[in-house]
C-alpha cells in the first residue's frame, strides 16, 4: 500500500525521461520504447572500469584544498538535516560528444558499492556531475530520492550554481548546490516528510 | 457637702484617664499587628507572583527548546518503493543537465 502510494507519487512529481533520448518512460520500463536504450548499453559506451564512487571525486582537478573543506562541511550539514540521503560529487572532463546524463547514469549504477554502502543507501544517493570543460552539470538521483524532488526542481538547483561557477569558484558553486538542495528538500519535507526514520 | 463628692470625682477622673490610656495602647498594638499582617501579605503576594512568573518562564523556555529541537532536528522521508527502470539497479537516469557556461579561465 505504501509502495503503491510512493510509486504514484514518483509519477506525479514529474516525468521520467530516458537518459539517452529524453523520451518519456513508465516507472518500470525495462527499455526505452523510442530508442531501445537499456542500462546495459552504458557498459559498452563507457568501457573503462568504473571507479569507486567517492564522496568527492575531482577527476578534473578543479578543486582546491579549501574547496574540499567547504564542500565537506556543506555536505555534512545537509546530511545532518536529511540523514537518509547520500551525496557524491564528481568532476570530469568528457569528450564533447559525450552525454553527461548517460555518463552520470552509468557512474551511479556501475560504480561498485563502497564498504559502508548498501543497495538502499546507493538508491538514496544523489550524484552531482560536473563537466569542467563544457560547464555542464548534471544531477542524477537514485530511486529513493527522485520521488521527492522533480527534474525541474533539480534544474533549478543546478542553475543556482551558475553565478559562482562563472566567477571561477567551482567549490562555491558546489556548496551552492548543497544549500539550494537543502532549501528544496525542506519544502518537499513539509509535504511528504516525517520526523522519524522509516528504516529498520 | 462638696468634700463628700471629692473622692467620687477623683475616681471618675482616674477611671477616664485609665480608659484613655488603655485605648491608646490597644490602638497602637492593633496598628502594629495590622502592619505586620499587611507586610506578610505583601511578601506572600510578591512570592506568588515571582513563583508564577518563574513557572511560566520555565514552561515557555521548555516549549521553545522543544520547538527549536523539532525545527533543527533531522528530517526523513518515507522510503519509496524501489522499482527498477531500464534494468538499472540504483537509478533510472534522467535528463537533468544544465549548462553553466564557461568558468573563469584561471580555474576552469
Amino acid at each position: 500500500m505504501k509502495g503503491e502510494m510512493m510509486s504514484s507519487r514518483a509519477v506525479s512529481l514529474g516525468v521520467l525521461q530516458c537518459p539517452a533520448c529524453g523520451s518519456l518512460l513508465k516507472v518500470d520500463a525495462n527499455w526505452c520504447p523510442r530508442c531501445n536504450f537499456t542500462g546495459g548499453d552504458t557498459v559498452t559506451m563507457f568501457s573503462d572500469p568504473p571507479p569507486p564512487l567517492l564522496p568527492i571525486l575531482d577527476a578534473a582537478g578543479i578543486l582546491e584544498e579549501s574547496d574540499l573543506v567547504n564542500i565537506g562541511s556543506a555536505r555534512e550539514s545537509l546530511r545532518g538535516r536529511f540523514p537518509q540521503f547520500h551525496w557524491r560529487v564528481c568532476t570530469v572532463i568528457l569528450p564533447p560528444a559525450s552525454s553527461l546524463s548517460l555518463f552520470g547514469f552509468w557512474l551511479l549504477n556501475a560504480c561498485p558499492l563502497l564498504d559502508e554502502e548498501t543497495l538502499e543507501s546507493r538508491a538514496s544517493t544523489v550524484l552531482l556531475l560536473i563537466n569542467a570543460d563544457s560547464g555542464q552539470v548534471a544531477a542524477v538521483p537514485g530511486y529513493a530520492v527522485e520521488s521527492y524532488l522533480a527534474d525541474e526542481t533539480w534544474k533549478l538547483i543546478l542553475s543556482s550554481m551558475a553565478e559562482p561557477w562563472r566567477s571561477g569558484k567551482p567549490g562555491e558553486a558546489i556548496v551552492r548546490f548543497f544549500t539550494s538542495t537543502r532549501g528544496h528538500l525542506e519544502i518537499a519535507w513539509k509535504r511528504y516528510g516525517t520526523r522519524i526514520s522509516t528504516r529498520n | 457637702m462638696i468634700s463628700k463628692f471629692i473622692p467620687i470625682i477623683f475616681t471618675i477622673i482616674f477611671a477616664a484617664f485609665s480608659h484613655a490610656q488603655g485605648t491608646s495602647d490597644f490602638d497602637s498594638e492593633t496598628a502594629r499587628i495590622r502592619a505586620e499582617v499587611e507586610a506578610e501579605s505583601r511578601e506572600w503576594k510578591t512570592g506568588v507572583i515571582l513563583a508564577a512568573t518563574a513557572a511560566i518562564l520555565s514552561v515557555a523556555g521548555l516549549a521553545l527548546s522543544f520547538v527549536n529541537y523539532r525545527q533543527r532536528g533531522p528530517r526523513y522521508f518515507p522510503l519509496p518503493a524501489l522499482t527498477r527502470r531500464l534494468g538499472a539497479p540504483h537509478a533510472g537516469g534522467n535528463q537533468v543537465v544544465v549548462n553553466l557556461g564557461r568558468g573563469h579561465p584561471d580555474r576552469l
